[in-house]
């Protein structure tokens, strides 16, 4: 017979077990009245986050051989009751979630037409880094960073950050305001405490010379003038970039592990898509910006000049986007063989436009796409993730495309039919690549007399032929409980509509499992599980499940 | 004591029932972060992550490889055969002007090599068109080899010691973006004495100064080159395409009054990379060619100033400076391939010879070896190279540099 001390203990941890289960079931509904929250609440004040300087040699080691960050496979964390990604300091649903007009995406971010005209005054340089370039002030005292192209490329690295700006503003992301600028030498002029960070890293005063120098790196225009991007300091105050995995400890409204963020997750389709090889923490911006009363900090991609066929200071490499940096079995074949095994991709070729770099959509493979090292939010993006991103990659339209490569400029117009037509042939890859890997069935509709609609996406955007037929499971779903009973037989239909039995629609919230039977597509099975709750309005989507928590296969590297 | 437990445990597991009890996912996720609001505390970056934060910020690789100013590490730069060297540097703008910078440094090999360089430098003068480059140079090897000269024998292998002050001054212009021309002028006090390698005989209990020439006595020299550089590789430190002809002709002249020693002296170094698979396979193939000549009817060449093959940069399967004479014919061929962006793997070929003039050269005196190697690099550079020469009929030789081969 056990001790009474030891009895008491296991009391103690019985207690500990069935109290916390006790307290969820009484506590949490599923769902609650303002689900889906479009909006994700950022309610504290973040004016305590300091600025944080993180190791890009660091961000390679740990990144390429420590395997940073929660590689378990779950559901993206930060996504809402109907698998969609809520407004936040990181996101603004954009592209899928309403129509986007060219003049839309034209403008982007922008609130300025470009720096005001006149003297810009540098302010500081730089000469480190990947691109070299300058800090200036406009007439109207408004900060932008001045960016070249390589003397190579002429209107590559601009011309990539346009394109890409507007597009990854398009998707969702916030980014900088980036305009086409012409500078001038004569239109310089020094700022007296402007300074520049000498070789060991120490700020001394900027002079002539320094200009000069800096100004050897760019390329000319035949007048002698520059092309460059001027982009717009961000709102707020710096505080370092954003890491793809973890939290920020000092940053109270940072609950969500960003290697589980469906946005940094998906951004692995946007950044296949526009070959942002260069998708890592160094290309990030957190700022500390004012809202409703309360510091909060905003996450910004920023620097899209190592995109589509830029490397920023050369045209990009054609190992960018289908190998990493270091991958030992290629490099081990490779030695081995003397170099006589020969990476696909090596022989890729790619038209001799210079103000383009190395893009082309033939070879382009979307699901064997690959940043310069690994990163933990894109390994662990389930299909479900990428069939969220997609989604918005479809719904940038041909027309929003090619008005954002003519914010480019390019001075050769066969460049700006070109990689129009690859971002249009990428986009489609994408579709094909991600929209048809789970159930595609989206835009659920029911109404109050209990008639289910829907649309298959991937059918709609002509990525695979419709299923064959489409199977319906109808429920009574109890929301204190979580548990859904049956309501009627399985149901069939061959078009994209059910009609609820009358006994599933007696409760408040309604269950419907739907799956798609394609003999192309067995992925499209599992069902797509729905939830509608009974308003005043009728029956509006409260949940959506596109694929189990735990799905078959994950997605770890 | 136990009760006080069993309370506390009671609490603490009820305490979700308390604060998860909203009324709406906002309530949920600001009650959430809330609660992260009352744990935060400031990164605190890893050993290795402030190490290498360090190092970014300071630039300290950026300053390892090139540079305005600062202190920075010497690594290498003497005669091959030196063993490995270390020293260190410091550059700095000449006070009151603009371009010019000046550059101190010192070195000492495994060897005993030591040598210490002061220069002064313009890099871009006349926008960039202009160069000087000017200093005076200390170094001290202290166990040169010595063969004799010609079709020498490995087993006459000596060691002697070279000292040496040099003081010159050399210009090029930039006439476009792949052609310079240019000239130098110095002035070279040598001095030779025994070496001190203890594996084998000093130069002069082997050789007499007839069949070393300038044994004893050493020439106080003034020199002049002249040089014609076509070159249009893609990235010097690292060539993947284009190529280089580098010409030379130059003189010294002996400042004994019997100008013994006097000589001039020609060079020829081409150099071709061939790419392809996207400069991720390349051929690169190299003919380099010297003569020197006496200036007068009775006069020699010091053999210290006597073209030589043999070593990292030319014959790999043979000793440095195994092969000296007034003239020498070189060839190299090499295949590489890259392994990964930081690795280039090389399969190479090597052949030359030596003798008094061009027409002693001939294909069956070629010494010959092949051999493989790595080349660590980065887009611009070859920063480490290891190269294993063999087939030649004097064994296998490893090189460990930091720098290409050509």
């Amino acid at each position: 017979m056990p001790s009474p001390a030891p009895l008491r203990l296991a009391a103690v941890f019985a207690a500990a077990l069935v109290a916390p289960a006790l307290a969820g079931r009484a506590a949490q509904p599923t769902y609650f009245p303002d689900d889906p929250i479009a909006v994700d609440p950022e309610t504290q004040d973040a004016r305590q986050v300091r600025e944080w300087d993180l190791s890009d040699i660091y961000d390679f080691v740990e990144h390429t051989f420590l395997g940073p960050g929660d590689q378990t496979a779950r559901p993206a964390v930060n996504v809402n009751t109907i698998d969609e990604v809520p407004d936040s300091s990181w996101f603004t649903n954009r592209a899928g979630s309403r129509p986007l007009t060219v003049d839309e995406v034209r403008r982007g971010p922008d609130t300025t037409n470009g720096p005001a005209p006149g003297k810009w005054t540098v302010v500081s340089g730089k000469s480190d880094g990947i691109t070299p370039g300058f800090t200036i002030r406009d007439t109207a005292g408004v900060t932008w960073f001045i960016k070249f192209d390589p003397d190579s490329n002429p209107e590559m690295a601009t011309g990539a950050e346009m394109v890409s700006t507007k597009l990854f503003w398009a998707l969702g992301f916030h980014v900088p305001e980036n305009h086409l600028a012409v500078l001038r030498r004569e239109n310089l002029e020094i700022a007296p405490d402007a300074t520049i960070r000498d070789l060991r890293g120490r700020r001394r005063l900027l002079t002539d010379d320094d200009v000069k120098l800096l100004l050897t790196r760019g390329a000319r225009n035949e007048d002698g003038s520059f092309r460059v991007v001027a982009s717009k300091a961000l709102e707020g105050s710096p505080v370092g970039p954003f890491r793809y995995y973890g939290t920020r400890p000092d940053d109270p409204n940072d609950i969500h592990p960003h290697e589980h963020r469906r946005e940094l997750r998906g951004m692995r389709a946007f950044a296949a898509w526009l070959n942002h090889d260069d998708s890592r923490s160094i290309n990030s911006l957190d700022t500390l910006v004012e809202r409703g009363g309360r510091q909060i900090v905003w996450h910004h991609l920023i620097d899209f000049g190592s995109t589509l066929g830029s490397g920023s200071l050369y045209a990009q490499k054609s190992r960018a986007g289908n190998e990493y940096v270091w991958e030992a079995r290629p490099t081990v074949v490779t030695a081995l063989t003397l170099g006589l095994y020969v990476r696909p991709w090596i022989r890729v070729h790619y038209p001799d436009i210079k103000s383009l770099g190395k893009i082309e959509a033939a070879f382009y493979q979307p699901e064997a796409w690959k940043p310069e090292y690994p990163n933990p939010a894109f390994d662990n993006a389930r299909p479900d993730d990428l069939f969220w991103a997609a989604r918005k990659v479809m719904a940038v339209s041909d027309d929003v495309i090619r008005a954002a490569v003519d914010l480019a400029q390019y001075s050769d117009p066969a460049a700006t039919t070109y990689l129009a037509d690859v971002i249009i042939a990428r986009r489609d890859k994408v579709g094909l690549a991600w929209l048809t890997g789970v159930n595609p069935l989206v835009d659920f509709t029911l109404s109050a007399a209990g008639a289910l609609t829907f649309r298959n996406i991937a059918a709609d955007t002509r990525r695979a032929p419709p299923a064959q037929s489409y199977e319906a499971q109808w429920a009574r779903f109890d929301n204190a409980t979580g548990t859904a009973t049956a309501a009627g037989p399985r149901q069939t239909s061959t078009t994209l509509s059910f009609q609820a039995p009358p006994d599933a629609l007696a409760g408040e919230f309604v269950q419907v499992a739907v799956s798609s039977v394609s003999s192309t597509h067995p992925a499209w099975a599992p069902p797509v599980t729905v939830r509608f709750r009974k308003g005043a309005g009728g029956w509006s989507l409260v949940g959506l499940q596109r694929l189990p928590d735990k799905p078959a296969s994950g997605t770890s590297r | 004591m136990l009760r006080r437990f069993v309370l506390a445990a009671v609490l603490a597991c009820l305490t979700p029932v308390l604060v998860t009890a909203q009324q709406t996912r906002a309530e949920l996720l600001e009650q959430q972060r809330a609660e992260r609001a009352r744990q935060l505390q400031p990164y605190v970056p890893s050993k290795l992550e402030k190490g290498l934060l360090y190092l970014e910020n300071k630039r300290v690789l950026e300053r390892l490889g090139a540079g305005l100013s600062g202190i920075y590490p010497r690594i290498g730069g003497f005669t091959t055969g030196s063993g490995f060297a270390l020293g260190a540097g410091i550059r700095y703008a000449l006070p009151g002007t603009d371009s010019f910078e000046v550059d101190v440094s010192g070195a000492a090999s495994t060897k005993g090599y030591q040598a210490l360089d002061f220069r002064v430098r313009a890099p871009a003068l006349l926008a960039g068109r202009l160069e000087l480059d000017g200093g005076t140079h200390w170094w001290d090897y202290t166990q040169e080899d010595y063969f004799g000269l010609g079709e020498s024998d490995r087993g006459n292998r000596t060691s002697y010691r070279y000292e040496a002050l040099l003081v010159n001054m050399a210009a090029r212009v930039r006439v476009n973006r792949w052609f310079s021309v240019g000239e130098e002028f110095g002035y070279l006090r040598p001095d030779i004495s025994s070496g001190t390698d203890t594996r084998m005989p000093s130069i002069e209990e082997v050789f007499t100064d007839e069949e070393a020439p300038g044994l004893t006595r050493q020439p106080r020299m003034v020199f002049t080159r002249t040089f014609l550089d076509f070159d249009y590789r893609d990235q010097p430190g690292n060539t993947r395409s284009g190529g280089r002809v580098l010409l030379q002709l130059g003189a010294g002249r002996d400042q004994d009054p019997s100008h013994e020693f006097s000589y001039r002296r020609a060079d020829v170094d081409v150099i071709h990379v061939f790419p392809i698979f996207d400069k991720k396979r390349t051929f690169a193939v190299r003919l380099s060619a010297a003569h020197v000549d006496p200036l007068t009817a009775f006069g020699r060449v010091p053999f210290f100033l006597s073209p030589t093959i043999g070593g990292n940069r030319t014959l790999r399967s043979y000793r440095e400076l195994r092969f000296r004479d007034a003239t020498y014919v070189l060839l190299n061929g090499e295949y590489r391939w890259e392994a990964f962006a930081g690795l280039d793997m090389a399969l190479f070929w090597d052949g030359g010879d030596v003798g008094t003039t061009l027409r002693d050269i001939s294909r069956d005196q070629f010494k010959t070896g092949w051999g493989f190697g790595l080349r660590f690099n980065t887009n611009r550079s070859v920063f480490m190279r290891l190269d294993a020469g063999f087939g030649g009929p004097e064994g296998s030789r490893i090189f460990w540099t930091f720098n290409p081969v050509f």
